[in-house]
């Protein structure tokens, strides 16, 4: 008996919170339904065909949401693991460096916008414009536009700062995941992964000036969320581990490398699941510094969430859904990953 | 021995030291700005600090744009105070069955959730405005607000149920047991002992929610056909994307915008990092 009135309880518990999941599951449903409408008429497939086939902004926009998610789930978060590794070491004023690095992730969307708006600015009103005018660096840089604005490929600075923190990024998660690694494959990975890619991704065109200076804005958010969690994850490493290896003479870089970075790995699949779900949710950011083209009208930064937007805004509903729902899809792969892990770990407790 | 200098921690407070700079460089300029005049923000360099306070950007800000920076306030507390004890306490009534009863389907439930906490909501912003207008909620300044708080707790739900399930699950299950025995009943337990004991997990889940939502902007600009219900976040960008704001005002209200964020965290950071760890579980 006192099962049965546990259920019970537990159903009264669960219905209002159940209302709302419902409604989000109601929302999926509703915008499968309206995918296959054009002004409230049924009318097929149509919405796909033109999508697929005859929309000039859809694969760009979806192009960028997927480089975007390559982004998310390599720079944020060795960004926050070189701020981990640096602020682990009892350094004193600790709590103030990482007040400073995790104070922007508390932001606005809007708010970051409006900072690196300014950060941006064509000619010497521009913060970053300024800097390298003052360190004669102007000729790797778009001194007279937005950079925002540009849609040709990224100018030579933007690399300049990506590369190295793609291949520092690439060399720690591949060290988390493969410590036995050899020399060879793991300058070949991290050069390949953190050099070449961009440089096609560069003479392809295929990104844009605009799009990686947005990039670099919300990494300069997103970085701190990878840095708390990794500080956390190197203090639940077992001090016993790290004072073995200090008696074994192991020096500071061979600890990090064989103790500390394989100890990280959950902590990587975790984030990089996270990040990459987050990529699709891009819109704030891209709405505030790009406006709602997604990079003055050349649409060199637009997203699938800014896309149905615009969609939304002009009275398409049906077509605005089929953009959505396209999106939802994509996003389902790294949360479905999630969700079969959350079930197997709820399985083990 | 101690006085020889230590390159090796002379190297890693440099590093740390100028990769702080430029992480707070973008803020400290944009600081700059907003106290310079006009005039000012031409002729300097960006880098330079304001020659002197001028307050004029942060009091026209005030009462320019549409709506105001003021009234903004105003609307993003209407917003956000329901909106984060609506969602907290339905999060609770989830979390409390699924950490403390044994039910079928309790594990579907869970991951019911998850994904709802995952989901990419900004996708389906055409079923939220179809059905708000369905509703009616377009006609009043009150129905404004509305669709938009429940906006923010139909999504935030899952969130809260996610980290309070978490934190219920270490409340030692002998004191549900002792209270039960003592004819306690579940909602009566839940009420007066879990909840109580849970404060601390309830406002650090109260600091995220309350960021979280004062910070979106997307509900207010799909939700809200009315500009003067705007909160601070859509006001901001509203500004920003119009052309002919002046910088030293769109710098200044950026600034005015971060202020209430960083005094809970100059404040309260422990408590933040303490949410933020909770997330990754």
């Amino acid at each position: 008996m006192v099962s049965l009135t546990e259920k019970k309880t537990a159903y009264l518990f669960l219905v209002l919170p159940l209302v709302c999941v419902g409604f989000i599951l109601f929302t999926i449903g509703y915008l499968v339904v309206s995918s296959f409408t054009s002004g409230g008429t049924f009318v097929g497939f149509q919405n796909f065909t033109r999508l697929f086939t005859d929309d000039p902004y859809f694969w760009p926009a979806l192009w960028h949401n997927i480089f975007w998610m390559i982004w998310a789930v390599v720079v944020p978060i060795g960004i926050g693991l070189v701020f981990a590794i640096l602020l682990s070491r009892n350094i004193r004023g600790e709590r103030i460096f990482k007040g400073v690095v995790y104070f922007p992730a508390l932001l606005a969307g809007a708010t970051i916008g409006v900072i690196w708006n300014w950060f941006y600015l064509p000619e010497d009103y521009g913060v970053l414009n300024s800097i390298l005018g003052k360190l004669g660096l102007s000729s790797l840089a778009n001194p007279n536009k937005l950079w925002i604005n540009v849609p040709s490929s990224p100018v030579p600075f933007l690399w300049l700062v990506t590369i190295p923190i793609l291949m520092i990024s690439i060399g720690l998660m591949v060290l988390s995941f493969r410590p036995k690694i050899s020399k060879f494959s793991f300058v070949g990975i991290c050069v390949g992964l953190g050099a070449v890619f961009p440089l096609v991704l560069h003479f392809t065109g295929m990104v844009s000036t605009s799009l990686i200076s947005i990039l670099l804005a919300s990494s300069w958010a997103g970085s701190a969320i990878s840095m708390v969690m990794f500080l956390a994850g190197m203090q639940s490493i077992p001090r016993s581990q790290l004072e073995a290896a200090k008696m074994d003479g192991a020096s500071e870089a061979q600890t990090l490398r064989h103790v500390i970075l394989p100890a990280l790995k959950p902590i990587f699949i975790i984030l990089i699941i996270l990040s990459a779900i987050s990529s699709m949710k891009a819109f704030d950011i891209v709405y505030t510094l790009a406006g709602a083209e997604g990079g003055a009208g050349h649409h060199a930064a637009d997203v699938l969430a800014l896309y149905t937007y615009r969609e939304l805004k002009v009275g398409d509903y049906g077509y605005a859904s089929t953009i959505g729902l396209v999106g939802i899809l994509v996003t389902m792969i790294p949360v479905i990953i999630y969700l079969m892990w959350i079930r197997r770990r709820e399985a083990e407790e | 021995m101690r006085i020889s200098f230590n390159w090796r921690r002379f190297s890693l407070y440099a590093a740390i030291i100028i990769l702080c700079l430029i992480w707070i460089l973008p803020l400290l300029t944009v600081a700059f700005a907003s106290f310079k005049t006009e005039a000012e923000i031409k002729t300097t360099s960006p880098l330079s600090p304001p020659s002197s306070l001028f307050t004029g950007n942060y009091l026209e800000s005030l009462t320019e744009g549409s709506p105001p920076i003021g009234t903004a306030f105003k609307n993003t507390l209407i917003i956000t105070v329901p909106a984060v004890a609506g969602s907290i306490f339905l999060g609770a009534l989830a979390a409390y069955p699924l950490s403390r009863l044994r039910f079928r389907g309790s594990v579907y439930i869970y991951m019911l959730l998850i994904f709802g906490m995952m989901f990419p909501y900004q996708l389906v912003m055409v079923p939220l405005y179809q059905t708000a207008s369905a509703l009616g909620l377009y006609q009043s300044i009150v129905g404004n607000y509305t669709a938009v708080i429940l906006a923010h707790i139909v999504f935030g739900v899952p969130f809260c149920a996610f980290i309070l399930r978490n934190f219920f699950r270490g409340i030692p299950r002998s004191l549900q047991d002792a209270a039960m025995i003592d004819g306690c009943s579940h909602f009566s337990f839940f009420w007066k002992v879990l909840l109580p004991l849970a404060l601390p997990a309830l406002a650090v889940l109260a600091l995220l929610q309350f960021t979280g939502i004062y910070n979106d902007m997307l509900w207010a600009l799909v939700l809200m056909p009315r500009v003067e219900t705007y909160p601070i976040a859509t006001t901001l960008a509203s500004l920003s994307t119009t052309s002919g704001t002046s910088y030293g005002i769109l710098t200044a209200a950026g600034f005015l915008a971060v202020i209430p964020t960083l005094l809970l965290f100059v404040f309260l950071q422990k408590y933040f990092l303490k949410g933020l760890a909770a997330v990754g579980q």
